[in-house]
């Protein structure tokens, strides 16, 4: 985007050079972006004070007129403006970026170019240079601090985790709260299964797919936080939009880049365990049990850290190619990349090759036809977690034993009853998912008018995903000795057509107008095919067709959505100072009943550049100390329709391993109660904020407050048993969201050589559940059960909505404990409120020194509360292996009521295992703990060769760079890493972060690499 | 002016071809993965097989150990000696079987027997919903009945409850009509038009004394309630019910198929363990043996000939039991001899119950005459209700294949200790009408309604029956033998979302509150 610009004002140049060219004294040189070397075409260049200019060349290089002494200006969109002194013939300079520069434009609206000035609500936008230096893997993650508001967890050190994404926390109880990420003005699929073949989240959690996109190949990305910025791209859009531009070629001579990077991670950190009782139980060495229950260790006796023993060093390599280039009439971007990341557990990692060829030519001077397609292929390998059987069952293994010996002489796995040895899973039970992606876009462009552009676009994303997770026979996991294999097959399409049609009309001198009238279609089609085998015929082998046929079963899954759009975008200014917007969109949707699928939604939004309007009005003559003031408000509405195929009640032909198999259809007790009166959802938002900058722009605050409210939500929810079913369908529920955003930009130093940008975000947003259907007073979600079903996430009415409930001590009315006859505390079959996983506010500091051709630059994470449910703890406490058992064989007389009696508790008891294995883990609240976190991010210093060491290769920049991620995390959190999700991404509702379920912890590692540019 | 004017006309007609085209762009919102809708004579066999392997099966895995049939090993910890101990909480899990694995198969049976002009299978969704609103409310008391799913419209979100004496009512209603609908000659398809019909293959005669029987159940269950209690009624109804052998209401479960296909009994109830004694059932209690191996009233010893046909003797040839809530260590009926594993006969697949196939019955022509004889029995019809007692006796022998011989002594021995005199005593009468009972509905939650009516009285089933022990000290007075478990706590699901209806749902008022039918009038 910044380089159409660029070459815009590139050929408008060619005026000003011509006009100009009669002038002596000719002062020449290079123009160079500090932020990649490469030379700066369209760069305006002024000597002050005159008239005379000069615009550089496609390759940074100018000259001009001037005397010396004179002061030359220069000046580029988006750049800092730079004035030099002419000392001599030769004056290169070195632009550096003002990312906040008000001129800059945003892509909004499918593939729309907005003046920042104008817009009525606030975004934010992320530039290539901060997503590849924070070196993710996950295009997600590497937006992690970067935007205020928006929360970013990724769920674990796995390679290919998945990443949670929150804008302005959630609107949805029970539907998906992840944003939608469109590339290039199309709608892309970013979804995580929550569940594979059969196997749960908590178990083997999928990717998010937006891993698929190569951070590389992103010019730039947009987050468009609330519905009034994101309400054109329609009903996908509640939950905000993640506007990815990729890169593009440009006129000129051919450019080749090439850059890697080769990384070393390593486990962050782990729980401590206690190293004072060994293996058994009562107090008595058994060497065949599990549990850590037995007398001390002796001294001297080995003490092994199985729990460290499964992690190891990752290495992970980068390549990136790229080539671009053009001439007048056709420009094209082409790009390869080579990811393959190594995990801290053997058997795991994430390959990633990608190949994208972008063309734009131009058909006479009127038409312009372009196109992208890009191929991706992602493999993962990953192994299971969340249980006994997982990756991190070293938290129910002995520690007098070696873990790490996990084969006995014989050949078999050497483990304890009911579990797999760690190790062996490891190497026996691997998980793999396979994607191949296409995603192709086409689009013709036409401007039969000067005020006038047609634009169409066509584009799919097109995946399938091979799942295959294998339990080697000699497993221990029941029923599946023999080995097992749970396989699936899923085909994902999304296709989107899109016809804009934009006019544009001056009237007067002062009043503009531009209307946008536009039609959308988008086809989402997915299915999945699911197979399981068990009992393998031939031992060695883990295939379907190595089991018999009454050991197989299959099912098949569909999902189909259409979508049409029409939709329109009157943006009306005067004198660029004021501006008003007005949108409006009507979707129909096939998930809706047919007399409810059709929904119209508005939005408004102002913004008043005031320091302009001062000025014109004649009342401040220059700016002052405040450079630059803007207010900005906006409403908007935006409608979400239903999952599909929800409006009716399915039959099914299994219940469940508990009940009798039907021998027929019965009513599917599994799934929702379809309603066939659902009716759309609506979000309704109100959003102010300012724009405030001090000092020629050095000092920039922007400040926003949103309230946003979500009622009728088409929920899926818990219903009483006596309704019939478990789960149903309905409109229901309100959540209310309220915050504010707070982004504050400096740039204390700018000198030649050394500049200094300091970039601060701060958000704190609240989304409280304010009403539910029927009498529920929560909306629990049970794909976010933790280990040992103690807690899950869930939304409390007139609480948070990223609540836990879980299991409590049972207490009187007066909050007494009600002790049992046996002395000891006891859970209520109720569950409470135990925790409340909304951070109070998060924030992201970034710190940019740049000096000479060295840059350096790192961010501080801050996420400051929200609780974190750790089901770890709660695991080792019943194994033993908690240093919360240390004290064990202590007596205590618990302070309470008697239950039987009603008289005060004087039994003092034991806290034996029978205690810490039976009571004290059924309740969860001592096992909720605050999760905030202060972490250097990343730390990143970057060097570019000096220009005289290269000239004479065809080299024309050279860059290296190393980084450090998560090298300082600051926590009172007691277990792993907090940055948890229990299951994942593809929880819906208040989903599942906040959950510490024994998965693969966060890593921190260091990264060196190089970038060269031909 | 003209020319915008044909404008304006084109974009109309798009809007018009695009809103017509738009219907069938958007038409794919029908579920490509499952039916919505099926006949009714394919959702027969579903609404069968739940209210036995979901809602019954549920209805009885808990209370088998209230009623004393069987016990656990293991009574140190675990849901298996919860139950036998009376430590029941919010987490007994019957009422969502019923209400949500089970009933709403009756319900769509009625209402697609209703649409399609089959009323058969009208008959056979109410006398099922039927029998499930009686498991339910003979355990919970007031149930949903009025606000449950309809079939028709959207669910309620917060389902009024009846009381019971509305649900007796409302059994009572749906078995008239259920008869009624039996009676209907317009019937079109035929019950076991696809194989669906389980139970009787199609026999609406059958179905139709099924309903009476149930009819004649849930009668006799009032006799506390002044002149609700009609015994008149009751034995005319168990006459229309059962009337032979070969009609009980039941069907076998399946081998070689799924494991679900099996009796729960047999596997996955909680007997898949290959150490036996982590079963949810380690063996029979020494009640169910005393019962087996003594006349009532007498106590005199005579072993019963279906002990062998029910159970499995120990290694040793013995029949022995354990004393419920004491476990493997406190040994035989709580003696504290016999405290290895080997002493026990098993408890799955130990006989006519508990084999892989074994039918699980809803109800039975014995269950029907020892109702009638009971009936007689309370209307002073002590000859009618011998005769009858004798026939409910003989019929669940002849089921479990005793010998003629072995019946025909086993009736001489009774004559001959003195049952034709018992008669004539209400209690005594009683006590061999309940421990028959007790033996012919084995495993059947009815049981407890029985020993629930009968006050869980000494005198009618005899000296062994007494509280288990180690008691949930928490809710029940340990110096109080007469205080026995009278219901069950409410699901903490229906709890949790549908609280205000429920009342007071602490476990000390609802495990020691009695039914309304339990109360006297």
């Amino acid at each position: 985007m910044k380089i159409i610009l660029r070459l815009t004002l590139f050929a408008l140049s060619f005026l000003l050079v011509q006009a100009s060219y009669a002038q002596n004294n000719t002062v020449a040189g290079r123009i160079t972006s500090a932020e990649d070397g490469s030379g700066m075409p369209g760069v305006s260049v002024v000597v002050k004070g005159t008239t005379v200019g000069a615009s550089s060349d496609a390759d940074g290089r100018y000259s001009i007129q001037a005397a010396p002494g004179s002061t030359l200006v220069f000046s580029f969109i988006g750049m800092l403006p730079l004035e030099r002194t002419v000392s001599g013939a030769t004056l290169d300079v070195v632009m550096r970026s003002d990312s906040k520069a008000l001129e800059e434009v945003v892509v909004t609206a499918f593939g729309v170019e907005q003046e920042k000035r104008a817009l009525g609500f606030s975004v934010q936008e992320v530039q290539a240079r901060e997503i590849t230096e924070s070196q993710q893997a996950n295009i997600v993650n590497a937006l992690q601090g970067k935007v205020a508001g928006v929360q970013i967890t990724n769920s674990g050190g796995a390679p290919g985790a998945s990443a949670i994404m929150l804008i302005r926390g959630g609107t949805s109880l029970s539907g998906n709260n992840q944003p939608l990420y469109v590339v290039d003005g199309v709608p892309v699929d970013n979804t995580t299964p929550v569940s594979q073949g059969g196997l749960t989240a908590d178990v083997a959690p999928g990717s998010n797919r937006a891993i698929d996109i190569n951070p590389e190949d992103i010019e730039s990305l947009t987050v468009l936080k609330g519905p009034a910025a994101a309400a054109l791209y329609g009903l996908r859009a509640a939950s905000g939009v993640v506007v990815i531009t990729t890169k593009k070629g440009s006129a000129g001579s051919t450019k080749i880049s090439y850059s890697n990077s080769f990384s070393f991670d390593k486990v962050n950190r782990l729980p401590e365990l206690q190293s004072t009782y060994k293996q058994g139980e009562q107090g008595v060495f058994d060497a065949t049990s599990n549990d850590s229950w037995g007398p001390q260790f002796e001294a001297n006796e080995p003490v092994y850290d199985n729990l460290k023993s499964i992690f190891k060093t990752a290495f992970t390599q980068k390549h990136d190619l790229a080539v671009s280039g053009g001439n007048a009439q056709t420009s094209f971007y082409a790009s390869a990349s080579h990811y393959d990341q190594g995990g801290i557990v053997d058997n795991t990692n994430l390959e990633r090759n990608t190949f994208r060829l972008t063309a734009e030519s131009k058909v006479g001077e009127k038409l312009r036809i372009g196109g992208t397609a890009n191929y991706i292929k992602t493999g993962r390998e990953y192994v299971s977690q969340g249980s006994a059987n997982g990756v991190m069952g070293a938290v129910y293994w002995p520690r007098n034993d070696d873990m790490s010996n996990y084969l006995n002489p014989n050949g078999t796995q050497r483990t304890f009853p009911g579990m797999d040895n760690p190790h062996w899973g490891v190497q026996n039970k691997p998980i793999t998912s396979d994607v191949d992606r296409v995603m192709a876009v086409g689009h013709v462009i036409y401007d039969p008018f000067t005020f006038l552009n047609i634009t169409y676009r066509l584009g799919t994303d097109y995946y399938t995903d091979n799942f295959k997770s294998v339990r080697m026979p000699g497993t221990t996991i029941t029923t599946e000795e023999k080995g097992a294999l749970s396989q699936s097959t899923t085909n994902s399409q999304i296709t989107t057509s899109t016809l804009l049609v934009t006019g544009k009309k001056t009237f007067g001198e002062n009043f503009n107008t531009s209307l946008t009238v536009g039609h959308n279609l988008e086809n989402s089609n997915r299915q999945t095919a699911t197979w399981y085998g068990r009992n393998f015929i031939d031992p060695s082998f883990a295939g379907i067709n190595n089991v018999v046929q009454s050991d197989r079963t299959i099912s098949q899954n569909i999902s189909r959505r259409r979508i049409i759009g029409v939709f329109g975008d009157l943006n009306l200014d005067w004198k660029g100072i004021a501006f008003l917007n007005f949108r409006g969109r009507n979707d129909w949707s096939s998930t809706l009943p047919v007399n409810a699928r059709s929904f119209f939604y508005p939005a408004v939004s102002t913004s008043i550049v005031v320091t302009d309007l001062l000025e014109e009005f004649g009342i401040t003559s220059e700016k002052g100390i405040i450079s630059f003031g803007k207010l900005r408000a906006s409403w908007a509405r935006v409608g979400k329709d239903a999952p599909p195929h929800v409006l009716a009640t399915t039959l099914g032909t299994t219940t469940n391993t508990f009940t009798i198999a039907p021998r027929g259809f019965i009513s599917n007790a599994n799934e929702y109660y379809g309603n066939p009166a659902l009716k759309p959802e609506f979000t309704n938002s109100i959003e102010i904020g300012a724009d405030v900058r001090f000092l020629r722009n050095r000092i920039g605050v922007d400040l926003t407050y949103y309230k946003t409210s979500t009622d009728e939500q088409i929920l899926g929810t818990r219903t009483p048993p006596s309704s019939g079913s478990f789960l149903a369908y309905l409109n229901g529920g309100q959540i209310d969201n309220e915050g504010v955003e707070l982004m504050l930009n400096t740039q204390p130093v700018t000198k030649e050589n050394f500049s200094w940008a300091l970039d601060f975000n701060f958000a704190k947003n609240k989304a409280t559940v304010k009403d539910l259907p029927g009498a529920l007073d929560r909306v629990e979600l049970s794909d976010a059960w933790a280990a040992g079903n103690v807690a899950q996430g869930a939304a409390f009415l007139n609480g948070s909505l990223f609540g836990i409930n879980g299991n409590v001590w049972k207490r009187n009315a007066q909050g007494q404990l009600l002790i049992g006859s046996n002395g000891y505390p006891q859970v209520q079959s109720l569950l409470q409120s135990i925790g409340d996983r909304n951070p109070d506010w998060t924030g992201g500091l970034t710190n940019t020194f740049n000096y000479k051709t060295f840059s350096l630059s790192f961010m501080w994470d801050v996420r400051i509360g929200g609780d974190i449910y750790n089901a770890t703890e709660n695991v080792l406490v019943r194994s033993g292996l908690s240093t919360k058992t240390l004290e064990r064989g202590q007596t205590r007389v618990f302070e309470g009521i008697v239950e039987a009696t009603g008289q005060p508790n004087t039994q003092s008891v034991v806290l034996d295992q029978n205690y810490y294995q039976t009571i004290y883990p059924f309740q969860g609240y001592d096992f909720v703990e605050d999760g905030s976190w202060y972490r250097l991010r990343y730390i990143t210093l970057t060097y570019n060769l000096p220009k005289g060491l290269i000239q004479k290769t065809p080299i024309k920049n050279l860059q290296v760079f190393g980084t450090g991620r998560n090298l300082i995390l600051i926590t009172d959190y007691s277990g792993v890493d907090p940055e948890v999700s229990g299951s994942g991404a593809g929880v819906g509702g208040s989903g599942s972060f906040g959950f510490d379920n024994l998965g693969v912890p966060a890593t921190r590692g260091f990264d060196v690499g190089l970038k060269v540019t031909l | 002016m003209k020319k915008i004017y044909i404008q304006v006309k084109t974009l109309l007609l798009a809007t018009l071809l695009l809103s017509s085209g738009c219907d069938d762009y958007l038409d794919v919102n029908k579920d490509p993965n499952l039916p919505t809708i099926v006949p009714a004579h394919t959702r027969l066999v579903g609404a069968i097989t739940t209210t036995n392997g979901a809602s019954m099966w549920r209805g009885s895995r808990e209370v088998v150990a209230v009623t004393q049939y069987a016990s656990t090993a293991n009574v140190a910890t675990g849901t298996n000696r919860n139950a036998e101990q009376w430590r029941f909480t919010a987490s007994y899990f019957f009422w969502q079987n019923a209400y949500v694995f089970t009933m709403p198969n009756c319900v769509d049976l009625i209402v697609l027997g209703e649409q399609e002009g089959n009323p058969h299978f009208v008959g056979a969704g109410k006398t099922l919903l039927a029998l499930n609103y009686g498991m339910l409310t003979d355990q919970y008391g007031a149930i949903v009945v009025d606000d449950y799913y309809s079939g028709k419209s959207q669910i309620n979100l917060t389902p009024k409850f009846n009381t019971q004496e509305e649900v007796y009512q409302r059994i009572q209603q749906l078995l008239d009509e259920a008869i009624v609908a039996f009676n209907d000659p317009s019937n079109k398809v035929p019950l076991n038009f696809s194989g669906g019909d389980i139970m009787y293959q199609g026999d609406v005669e059958k179905w139709k004394r099924f309903a009476w029987s149930l009819k004649a159940r849930y009668m006799n269950h009032l006799h506390k309630k002044g002149n609700l209690y009609k015994p008149q009624e009751i034995i005319a109804a168990a006459q229309n019910g059962f009337n032979a052998d070969g009609m009980d209401a039941e069907f076998a479960y399946l081998s070689n198929g799924q494991q679900t296909d099996e009796n729960p009994w047999y596997s996955w109830g909680g007997f898949t363990n290959p150490d036996r004694k982590q079963d949810r059932y380690f063996t029979w209690t020494q009640f169910y043996i005393d019962l087996l191996q003594n006349f009532p009233v007498t106590e005199t010893d005579y072993q019963d000939p279906r002990i062998s046909k029910i159970m499995t003797p120990a290694a040793d040839g013995q029949y022995r039991g354990l004393r419920s809530g004491l476990g493997l260590n406190g040994g035989q009926g709580g003696t504290g001899t016999f405290t290895s594993e080997n002493d026990y006969g098993p408890f799955k697949n130990s006989g006519f119950y508990t084999r892989a196939t074994s039918p699980f019955p809803f109800i039975t022509y014995s269950e029907v005459k020892l109702i009638e004889a009971e009936a007689r029995l309370r209307s002073a019809d002590a000859a009618g209700a011998l005769a009858a007692y004798e026939e409910g006796v003989k019929a669940n022998m002849r089921k479990l294949g005793v010998s003629a011989n072995d019946i025909n002594a086993y009736w001489t021995a009774q004559l001959a200790d003195g049952v034709v005199a018992h008669f004539n005593n209400l209690t005594q009468g009683l006590s061999h009408i309940m421990r028959q009972k007790y033996i012919t509905q084995t495993l059947n939650p009815e049981t407890w309604v029985d020993m629930r009516r009968m006050e869980y009285s000494q005198a009618i089933y005899g000296p062994s029956l007494q509280r288990p022990a180690n008691l949930n000290t928490v809710v029940f007075d340990a110096n109080n033998p007469n205080q026995w478990i009278q219901a069950m706590v409410y699901e903490t699901n229906e709890q949790n979302r549908n609280g205000a209806q429920i009342g007071d749902n602490s476990e000390r008022y609802r495990l020691l509150t009695p039914l309304w039918w339990n109360t006297p009038q």
